[in-house]
């Protein structure tokens, strides 16, 4: 029990000082754009985009208990919905085509997770990576429509009738990481995130606690793919281009991998995650050709000696300190 | 409140559970004994949904609740508690009892407000914790409670969905002889004070005898006798049973 306090008191210090903390990391993004390159705005956006797909991605694995290996597929969905109205309906309204990215990753979500939630653990593993592997064969094959292999490009889209840029679109991604972030944090404490926690912990339990348990799976499924679709709709732009491989196995490896590394116990630890991974590629990958490499080590040394990833290694780290003043 | 018909259930060769029947009246503790595989775990599941009887059907209040799935037949009043306990392990006291009580009154889908937001529902959570000594650690991690206090709060987490009707598979299974009368103690008076009709699992005869109204005994998937503590004592074919049976 001593371990729960010495965590309570790390918790409660930092929740004293957590407004300070999260205005310091808000001034921070908001300045990035006057103070650097534009390769370092490109970046940290990534990360952002990164994160937002993570944050929804742990609703569903950290939150509720599910392991998506498809996760690819909503993230592209939302890319291709934005390449797609801009392409082939001229439609260039980055408000319009980002509650698009949301409708469609919206209903495709409802669709796959309705097929996927019915069947448990590694089958549900197995279908989502299906699905996943479905969109990425048919972007691939509708070569009149998305470009095949070659993919589509992406302009800078308007905003309020305004000719977005780099820098514009990159405060668009932090309002957006913030106000995901913010909302991310209000349904796990909700009584519909603690629904979907009880579920993580033991569905047997949450059924006879009246809860319907696939249909809550079902939920946050949903939630999970709107945040992917929303972080895809913001990728198009940034990268001005989309690939079918937006939608393959390896893709939502990714994202499964900074969730890891971060550490998906913790509400942050995807965000972290994804800061981590996004520098951590663009530095790794500038030096060497064994990235692939160095990320399938790093990742094995986190599950195999940091299982709780960087945050929750962190407060582990703290804790001991503290507990044994 | 309950009625049982010809309910029944195989695995394989081994018939658990073989062409039972009972009614339960509203009100008090019926206990329901057997020796160790007798099928009392079985007719728990049975009756709360968690498996489907190969035959049989299962009334309360008149309604015909077989083949329910349990999240619905826990929401229409019949709430159980399990032989080794169900909690989730990884949240507080306090998040276990508030996910029935949020179930319970319809408020599981609200994604947007904090699940601490709601006074009505932490009375609630205080009122029940509190009847089962655990208000004082409602911030500890589930896991952190020893083994007793784990199956209290099992059966709290029953209680708060305000059943009218509760089954509780062995409530006192694995803990101290000491400890014993203690849990049954807390049981007993949360059922009571809430006016719950409770069908118990029992090993321990002591136990049965001083807390039940009305005694079921189960042998080898059957009912082998049915009545007060008085009429189940004066019976020798089931003294033959439970002494030769008990572990
Ligand atoms: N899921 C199952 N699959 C196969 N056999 C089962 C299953 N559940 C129970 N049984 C068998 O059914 C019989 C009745 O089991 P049950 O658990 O209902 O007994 P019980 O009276 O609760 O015993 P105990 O006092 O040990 O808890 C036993 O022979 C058991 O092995
Ligand atoms: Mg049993």
């Amino acid at each position: 029990m001593s371990n729960g306090g010495g965590l309570n008191k790390i918790v409660e210090s930092l929740q004293k000082n957590q407004y300070y903390f999260i205005l310091a990391v808000i001034a921070v993004l908001f300045l990035i754009p006057s103070v650097s390159s534009r390769y370092y705005i490109f970046l940290v956006g990534l990360a952002l985009i990164y994160s937002i797909w993570a944050l929804g991605f742990n609703i569903l694995f950290g939150y509720t208990g599910l392991l998506s290996f498809g996760h690819a597929a909503y993230l592209g969905i939302g890319a291709y919905t934005v390449a797609l109205l801009m392409n082939k309906l001229g439609i260039m309204s980055y408000e319009v085509l980002l509650l698009a990215s949301i409708a469609s990753s919206l209903v495709i979500s409802m669709a796959v997770g309705f097929l996927c939630v019915r069947y448990t653990e590694v089958y549900f593993a197995l279908l989502t990576l299906a699905f996943g592997e479905f969109f990425f064969a048919i972007t691939y094959k509708l070569y009149d429509l998305t470009g095949g292999s070659d993919g589509m490009s992406v302009l800078y889209p308007t905003f309020l009738g305004q000719q977005m840029n780099l820098t514009s679109l990159y405060y668009v991604i932090v309002i957006i990481f913030i106000v995901s972030t913010y909302v991310g944090w209000r349904i796990v404490n909700s009584p519909f995130g603690k629904t979907l926690q009880a579920i993580r912990e033991d569905p047997v339990k949450a059924e006879f606690a009246g809860i319907p348990v696939k249909r809550y799976q079902w939920y946050s499924f949903i939630v999970s793919g709107i945040y992917s679709g929303l972080a895809g709709a913001l990728y198009a732009p940034l990268f001005a281009h989309v690939v079918p491989d937006l939608f393959h196995w390896t893709t939502s490896g990714e994202v499964l991998f900074l969730t890891l590394i971060g550490g998906y116990r913790f509400f942050l630890g995807p965000v972290f995650g994804a800061v981590i991974y996004a520098f951590l590629r663009s530095y790794i990958t500038a030096y060497t050709i064994y990235w692939p490499l160095i990320l399938g080590l790093s990742v094995m040394i986190i599950a195999l000696g940091f299982p709780d990833g960087v945050i929750g290694s962190i407060i582990r780290f703290i804790s001991k300190r503290i507990s044994r003043r | 409140m309950l009625r049982v018909e010809n309910l029944t259930k195989y695995f394989g060769e081994v018939h658990a559970v073989d062409n039972v029947s009972f009614t339960l009246e509203e009100g008090g503790v019926t206990s329901v004994v057997g020796p160790n595989g007798a099928g009392k775990t079985t007719l728990i599941n049975l009756i709360s949904g968690a498996i489907k009887p190969d035959a049989g059907r299962i009334y309360y209040k008149g309604r015909d609740i077989t083949g329910y799935p349990p999240s619905k037949i826990s929401r229409i009043g019949i709430a159980r508690s399990f032989q080794i306990p169900h909690i989730f392990l990884r949240m507080t006291v306090l998040d276990n009892i508030l996910i029935p009580l949020f179930s319970r009154k319809g408020l599981s889908r609200n994604l947007i407000k904090r699940a601490t937001d709601y006074p009505e529902v932490l009375k609630s959570a205080e009122d029940i914790l509190g009847s089962f000594g655990l208000w004082e650690k409602r911030n500890f991690l589930a896991n952190e409670l020893p083994h007793g206090d784990r199956k209290l709060l099992d059966i709290a987490m029953a209680l708060a969905m305000e059943p009218e009707l509760v089954l509780l598979d062995e409530p006192t299974s694995g803990v101290s002889i000491r400890e014993k009368s203690r849990i049954m103690e807390i049981v007993e008076e949360a059922i009571r004070e809430r006016g719950v009709t409770a069908l118990i699992v029992e090993h321990d005869m002591d136990i049965v005898f001083s807390y039940s109204e009305k005694i079921i005994v189960m042998h080898q998937g059957k009912i082998l006798a049915m009545g007060s503590g008085e009429e189940i004592k004066r019976n020798k074919e089931v003294e033959s049973i439970l002494m030769g049976g008990e572990v």
